[in-house]
């Protein structure tokens, strides 16, 4: 009995532990921890199969890309960095949400915010995927009066990657612009209160950014132009539902 | 010594299916490589046994087979025929996903000038099987037919009034296709808005709107129900036709 026990434990030693290099199937000199020799084979993990896993569709032809997680476990789940999955992710004064060209300011027809910062801190390089949808709705002032001139407005929101300052030769990530126009019954009744539909519009933009190793932070920019003069106008961001979606690869 | 090799065979059968250390003995998983460089290699899947999609070159990923066989083989891909080189998974693909009416108008949501901010509209329901829990990216393509008055009908009538109209479209998921619940109606996908004014004339041709969404969906028989709603000033009228022309929906499983 006593031989027994010392082969029995021999023999799990060898299945355990293996070779001095690994262990190996249909192969005497394994190069890895496992190698698996033969030229047809492969591994079955029953815990991946379409019938026990429900990331694993199952269909015939299909196949499904296999990750690990933190543990180094394979697994088949997917998950994306950011999804605001249907739920709206900002409210107006949840974030730097209004931006309003005042009358009697610079007199160049422009003005910008800095919306919200996305900090990153990053052990690998990646890249990142960015898609955001964006609501918007244009006003002549923070009493939300209804825009009623001449004017076209066109209001943009984008991205900037790690630069502190906004600057005319800052690169800009997922640009995405609308225009807006009313001067109702202007022709047929000029002294006609201002009449029209002030929002949602969307802005909507995706962009592919890569980055290195380190701490960077994202910069989402909302601006509002009236041409070369300061009209009143005034932009209220996130007043209705929006959606963000960020992917790490 | 019969006894002394049924007692092996029998460990080997324990060691078949019970869980497996390989360097360590203390195995966390049914089969556990330990060591800080360990990796598993399949001479199989390499670039002698698979030189097409395992190139020598490049990291090939690594996919299951519906049985949960490790293989390099990407979805739907069948030995290199063409469509086979992108490891993409779409569970439909439709062109014209919303019917064009007699006119070329779709589905036309009204807002009278007894209404400044019309009823959200449904403007289709596209039922979708799903056959594993997933992130879905859903894409669609559509057109816009405006006009200031009533729609359907064989042309539309340009605007005159100079009076911003707002158009808002997205969609619901419905989970088991049996109706939008609350907590369906709560998450609101694709989200996309244009504005539109005119002054004389203009265009009333189609003008094309597009909106992305993601979703985490289990498996199973699902819908995405598009909704249509629009705004104006008081008293104007604006009639929009959606989908009246070519227009296109895809859902991919974004893995």
């Amino acid at each position: 009995m006593k031989k027994i026990l010392i082969l029995s434990y021999l023999l799990w030693g060898s299945i355990c532990f293996g070779q001095k290099s690994g262990t190996g199937i249909n192969e005497l000199t394994p190069e890895q921890k496992l190698h698996l020799g033969s030229q047809t084979g492969t591994i079955r993990v029953d815990g991946l199969s379409g019938a026990n896993n429900g990331y694993n569709g199952g269909e015939a032809g299909m196949t499904y890309p296999v990750y690990v997680d933190a543990n180094g476990d394979l697994t088949l789940e997917i998950s994306a960095t950011q999804n605001s999955d249907g739920y709206d992710p900002w409210t107006t004064t949840g974030i730097n949400g209004t931006v309003t060209i005042p009358a009697g300011g610079p007199n160049d027809g422009y003005e910008t915010v800095e919306i919200l910062d996305i900090p990153l801190t990053l052990t690998r390089p990646v890249i990142v995927e960015l898609k955001y949808s964006l609501s918007m709705e244009v006003f002549a002032d923070p009493a939300f009066n209804v825009i009623k001139d001449a004017y076209a407005r066109q209001i943009t929101n984008f991205f900037t990657l790690n630069d502190p300052t906004l600057t005319s030769t800052v690169r800009r990530y997922g640009q995405s612009s609308k225009c807006y126009f009313n001067n109702n019954d202007a022709v047929t009744n000029p002294a006609a209160a201002p009449d029209a539909a002030t929002g949602f519009i969307y802005n909507s933009g995706t962009t592919y950014i890569s980055l290195p190793v380190g701490t960077h932070t994202l910069r989402f920019y909302g601006t509002v132009s009236s041409g070369f003069s300061d009209q009143n106008t005034h932009i209220k961001f996130a007043g209705g539902p929006d959606a963000i979606f960020v992917r790490i690869y | 010594m019969k006894k002394l090799i049924y007692f092996i065979f029998v460990l080997f059968l324990n060691t078949s299916f019970a869980q497996l250390g390989i360097g360590t003995v203390n195995p966390q998983q049914d089969l556990h490589v330990a060591g800080t460089t360990s990796t598993i290699r399949i001479e199989s899947q390499n670039s002698i046994n698979e030189p097409l999609l395992n190139d020598g070159a490049e990291l090939a990923p690594i996919f299951v087979t519906p049985d949960g066989d490790l293989t390099v083989y990407p979805p739907g891909y069948n030995g290199g025929n063409l469509g086979d080189s992108e490891p993409l998974n779409f569970l439909i693909s439709f062109e014209n996903f919303i019917p064009n009416g007699p006119y070329g108008d779709g589905t036309v949501v009204e807002n009278s000038e007894l209404i400044t901010d019309s009823t959200p509209h449904q403007l289709v329901s596209v039922p979708f099987s799903s056959p594993q829990t997933a992130l879905i990216e859903v894409r669609y393509v559509l057109t816009l037919d405006l006009s200031d008055e009533f729609l359907p009908q064989p042309a539309a009538s340009p605007f005159n009034d100079i009076s911003a109209r707002t158009i808002h479209t997205y969609f619901y998921i419905d989970l088991n296709n049996d109706g939008l619940d609350a907590i369906e109606l709560s998450k609101v996908y694709g989200l996309h808005g244009e504005a539109y004014s005119s002054y004389s004339q203009g265009s009333v041709g189609y003008a094309f709107i597009h909106g992305v969404g993601y979703g985490g969906i289990p498996a199973g028989n699902h819908a995405l129900v598009f909704f249509g709603e629009t705004k104006d000033g008081t008293n104007r009228k604006t009639y929009v036709g959606f989908g009246g022309s070519s227009d296109n929906l895809k859902i991919r499983i974004y893995n």
